[in-house]
């Protein structure tokens, strides 16, 4: 049955239609744009999100390339390179490590290194070059910071190792620099020429360095895999077997950026629900003015079914046209959803944990591909069902003289009183699936703005804040800040006597320290000891403490005894209240008892107590600062100053004197964390405002296309009661008052959905996050029902007054 | 030769009480060739038959068969493709598209069949009918009369097994009534065209070879 001769027939019957609806096709076309915009946006929102995420663990990681192998001799190098599983690949070789005191609290590897590697582990230089001559040296910027040289290319940098147990002291030319972030990668790195290796490792035997644990001359493969992504450690596997290593004495390992992690479900779960929602709203619309089109054209279509067009022909009429409006709407839905999601990104990055420097515009063409693929999808399921109605249509229909209503009416005795309000009721229930679906779509816009929005709203600064700063003023290394806490290792910057000089300010109440120290953890009947993360914390802090027990029974007086702590309540150490522990804060032989008292919290208030989390085995334990004040040096990592109430901008001031004399210290203030939270929210929220004003706009479309569509479907009906009596004011009264009918049904519907929704969910959030406290706000309601106040007195004036410029006898007549 | 015949053909509206028996146990046939005019009073049934007759709604009860087959054994999409080829429609409100023009309009039966329509044949009804000169116009833009002539021409260009006209002239003026019909007639004797008319003009009826009438669903 299909060819040519009747596919071109159809194509000129939906052309022709085209041509002739221009309302019902800008209508389509906002809405296919409408809804690709916001199927854009979220997609790419997602994708830069997912792809900044994997930006940062590349980072953490130090690499990007997807496998590596960290100890291989030249050979087996050559074996990995030329295998066909390995697509691209970078090499380094470990020379040795600078000796000298710069270099004894963060050690320095000197190594060589091909572009593709620097490029692999973010080190190819930003300035100068990699080394080629004996005399160069590439390096991280911090690097010449530490040995308070300039930042500058053609600086000498000294350089002393030992190799083999020849001790080499050499002064080398920076040719080369790049930055890296110290409190990621607290490790230096010095790349030098390949010939010089070559010079400094003759005579070393690779195979004993590997053994014996030296490494010098071992080489480093970075690479990145052909074959299937999702199966890296398959391939690794393979690789390793077929390229003949020893897996135990090379090492090879997955990337774990290339691991999918936990954060990332979490985000794909995030973005996968609003692409839902956005679906769902862009559903409504489109289904709904594919519907109503449908029904405006049922005597067209019954006329085609009378002549002899077969279903799956007027389906494709229906469907060559929601193609012809795909074709012309998403594309300008992928732009501007697009630019859009240029826009708010930038804002979304700043308001996470993420880095917001990292360059994630990424323009994927599989971006716009899945964008484009989920708008054309929904623009067809949308409108499916209308062109099957369409198909189904009797042909006896085309026989019915009149155009106007196509439903069937079950006859009702409720005009009898014929009042313009009465017909205004039992007109908006007329159609009643497309009252409902109009009415469906609108609410859906409103109570989605109304949950982002009260969502927002209900963001609570003082809880948030407790979580960085309890106090007043919040004093510590610089490190402790720019890396976040959770990034802190002890530095030993912050001195008693620091800390006597702000308590002794005008306006400081108290101050209240953190100690906090890496010490040895002994737990009995284990073996080997770990790390165990120890706070000692003055009594200012302890009723933090006591108030996020979770385990176990806070006793003060106990506590301050020193016999016992307070631990991290962690899902990785197996302690439990009643065991003891043995604390050994010099890594020498001893150390002292501890019973656990009680297990804390120490996600929300006790953060601020604490520094990095567990990732490992070990523990966090809590203890009094008396007993770090017996060591002989112990490690401040924190004042906080409690205000006396007094003026505290001025106390702001002395604070800023007294730390002016000692440069690694930086403090922060309760109103600094305020500014901060307020402004990420902020930007968060317009993120979510964004989209659901164009939710909410698609709503108000919806219903827009309804009120026109129906009062032009109805042209020779009120040509009919103008006939009978009708006044044209009566008319539009009528229409006005089905808009107003229609507005405070979709308002019950805000007030007891929308606000229940709103409630329910920000309770739900509340009790998940510190952040958030229910907060009611009448802003959405008096934002959204005034604009549809608006377009309910506006719109149908209008539109009446467009099809009543003619005669009544001139209407009555023009029926087609 | 029996070009169309109804065997109690019953068509009933609602149900219980409010049912209307437009159609109450019709026996009718119609030879090849022949110009048959249905009459009636309003609300007798008229349209109800010729509905059934081309198979654009099913009856309640009994059967209809248009050269030998029957109607209502078939599917819809069967139904709608031997309709397009073998029934051709005239309606009292022209029933053009109106997006198409009017050489579009005549074609178009047998475009969606997917064949070429018979050019030379279709040429030669337009001519017949006076439309030469009007084939790319809309039909928004043509008058009654010669709307109705581009429907007439429609319906005759599949060659169809019959036309059935449900008051064809209802909207026009006397005289231009009388060019319809007697175009009407013309194509019945020229082309051997079988027609089946509705018709509230005794006057028109006249002209018919065989009147059948129709009072409260039954043929009298
Ligand atoms: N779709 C329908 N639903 C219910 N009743 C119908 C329907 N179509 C027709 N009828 C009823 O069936 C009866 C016959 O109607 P029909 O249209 O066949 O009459 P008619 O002879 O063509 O009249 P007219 O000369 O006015 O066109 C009438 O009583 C009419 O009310
Ligand atoms: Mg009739």
């Amino acid at each position: 049955m299909i060819n040519v001769a009747n596919k071109r027939i159809i194509r000129t019957l939906a052309f022709r239609q085209i041509k002739a609806g221009e309302t019902r096709n800008l209508f389509a076309i906002a809405a296919i744009v409408l809804t690709s915009v916001l199927i854009t946006a979220v997609v790419t929102l997602g994708f830069n999100l997912m792809d900044a995420n994997m930006q940062m663990m590349m980072k953490q990681s130090g690499q990007t390339a997807e496998v590596s192998f960290q100890y291989l001799a030249e050979d087996e190098a050559a074996r990995i390179a030329a295998h066909p599983l390995v697509k691209e690949y970078g090499i380094s070789k470990y020379i040795g490590f600078a000796s000298g005191d710069e270099w004894s609290q963060t050690p320095l590897e000197i190594r060589t290194a091909d572009a593709k590697h620097a490029e692999f582990t973010f080190s190819t230089p930003t300035a100068g070059r990699l080394p080629e001559a004996e005399n160069e040296v590439a390096i991280k910027s911090w690097m010449l910071d530490a040995l308070g040289l300039p930042r500058e290319i053609g600086a000498a940098f000294p350089l002393s190792f030992m190799i083999g147990g020849t001790q080499h002291n050499l002064s080398l030319t920076v040719c080369g620099i790049w930055e890296d972030d110290y409190y990621i990668h607290p490790y230096g790195t010095a790349y030098i020429s390949g010939t010089l290796a070559d010079k400094l490792l003759a005579g070393t035997d690779i195979e004993e360095s590997r053994h014996n644990g030296t490494y010098s001359g071992v080489i480093q493969l970075a690479a990145n895999l052909n074959g299937r992504q999702g199966d890296l450690q398959g391939n690794l596997d393979k690789l390793t077997l077929e390229a003949g290593l020893d897996a135990e004495l090379t090492a090879p390992r997955v990337n774990y950026a290339y691991a999918s992690s936990a954060s990332d479900t979490g985000t794909i779960a995030a973005i996968v629900l609003i692409l839902v929602i956005v679906l769902i709203s862009g559903y409504l619309l489109i289904y709904n003015i594919f519907y109503i089109s449908v029904a405006m054209d049922i005597k067209h279509y019954g006329l085609l079914k009378t002549i002899g067009t077969t279903r799956a022909q007027i389906k494709r009429i229906v469907n060559i046209q929601a193609f012809i409006f795909c074709l012309i709407g998403i594309p300008i839905g992928l732009l501007l959803g697009y630019l859009l999601a240029v826009l708010l990104f930038p804002l979304m990055l700043a308001a996470t944990t993420l880095d917001a420097s990292l360059s994630t515009s990424a323009t994927n063409p599989l971006i716009f591909l899945a964008a484009a693929l989920l708008a054309l999808i929904t623009v067809f399921i949308s409108c499916n069902h209308p062109a099957r109605i369409a198909g189904r249509i009797s042909p006896v229909e085309a026989t019915r003289y009149t155009a106007a209503s196509t439903q069937k009416r079950t006859t009702k005795s409720g005009y009898n009183g014929a009042s313009v309000a009465r017909m205004a009721y039992a007109n908006l229930f007329r159609n009643r699936k497309k009252t409902i679906i109009t009415l469906a779509s609108v609410s859906f816009g409103l109570i989605l703005f109304n949950v982002v929005f009260t969502f927002t709203n209900s963001f609570d600064v003082d809880k948030t804040v407790a979580g960085f700063i309890q106090g007043d003023f919040l004093i510590a290394d610089g490190s402790y800040f720019s890396g976040g806490n959770s990034y802190y290792s002890p530095t030993y910057t912050l001195t008693e006597e620091a800390i006597e000089k702000l308590a002794g300010l005008d306006g400081a109440a108290h101050v209240a320290e953190v100690y906090h120290e890496v010490a040895e953890g002994q737990t009995a009947g284990a073996g080997t000891p770990v790390p165990a993360l120890t706070y000692g914390l003055d009594e200012h802090w302890l009723d933090i403490l006591e108030g996020n027990v979770v385990a176990g029974v806070f006793d003060r007086g106990k506590f301050l005894s020193g016999e016992y702590i307070v631990i991290g309540a962690d899902m990785q150490n197996s302690l439990s209240v009643g065991d003891t522990v043995n604390l050994n804060f010099k890594g020498e032989s001893g150390g002292k008892q501890y019973e656990v008292m009680a297990k804390v919290d120490y996600s929300g208030a006790v953060n601020v107590l604490s520094a990095k989390y567990i990732t490992g085995a070990g523990f966090s334990a809590y203890l009094p600062e008396t007993e770090f004040t017996a060591l002989p040096k112990a490690n401040i990592m924190s004042a906080t100053v409690i205000a006396d109430g007094g003026n505290a901008a001025w106390l702001g001031e002395n604070i800023k004197a007294v730390l002016a004399g000692i440069p690694e210290l930086d403090f922060r203030s309760r109103t600094d964390y305020e500014a901060e939270m307020e402004n990420s929210n902020r930007q968060i929220a317009f993120v979510g405002v964004a989209l659901c004003v164009i939710i909410l706009l698609i709503g108000v479309l919806n219903f827009v296309n309804t009120v026109i569509t129906n009062i032009l479907s109805r042209k020779y009906e009120f040509a009919m009661l103008q006939a009978i009596g009708m006044t044209a004011r009566q008319s539009k009264n009528m229409l006005v008052l089905e808009c107003v009918y229609f507005e405070l049904i979709a308002a019950a519907i805000f007030i007891s959905v929308g606000y229940g929704a709103s409630f329910g969910i920000v309770r739900l959030l509340a009790e998940n996050t510190a952040a958030y406290t229910y907060e009611f706000t009448a802003l959405p309601f008096l934002f959204c029902f005034p604009l549809l106040g608006l377009i309910a007195f506006a719109l149908p004036r209008q539109i009446y007054r467009g099809i009543s410029k003619n005669s009544v006898v001139e209407r009555l007549r023009e029926i087609e | 030769m029996e070009i169309l015949k109804t065997l109690d053909l019953v068509k009933h509206y609602g149900a219980g009480d409010n049912a209307v028996r437009a159609l109450d146990g019709v026996n009718i046939s119609v030879q090849s060739g022949e110009f048959v005019a249905v009459v009636g009073t309003s609300g007798s049934g008229k349209s109800t038959l010729l509905h059934m007759l081309g198979g654009l709604d099913r009856p309640t009860r009994g059967k209809v068969f248009v050269a030998d087959n029957d109607l209502f054994s078939m599917n819809d999409d069967a139904l709608t493709i031997f309709r397009r080829r073998k029934i051709g429609f005239v309606f009292q409100s022209y029933n053009l598209v109106p997006i198409l023009n009017v050489y579009e309009n005549i074609v178009l039966p047998a475009g969606l069949d997917g064949g070429a329509a018979d050019a030379e044949y279709i040429s030669s009804i337009i001519e017949a009918l006076g439309l030469a000169d009007k084939k790319n116009s809309l039909p928004n833009n043509l008058s009654g009369g010669q709307q109705q002539r581009v429907a007439i021409a429609r319906a005759l260009s599949a060659k169809p097994a019959i036309i059935l006209a449900d008051e064809p002239t209802g909207n026009l003026d006397t005289k231009t009534s009388g060019e319809v019909v007697l175009l009407l007639k013309m194509m019945n004797e020229r082309l051997k065209q079988t027609v089946v008319m509705i018709t509230h003009n005794e006057e028109i009826a006249q002209t018919a070879d065989r009147i059948i009438r129709i009072e409260d669903g039954k043929v009298v």
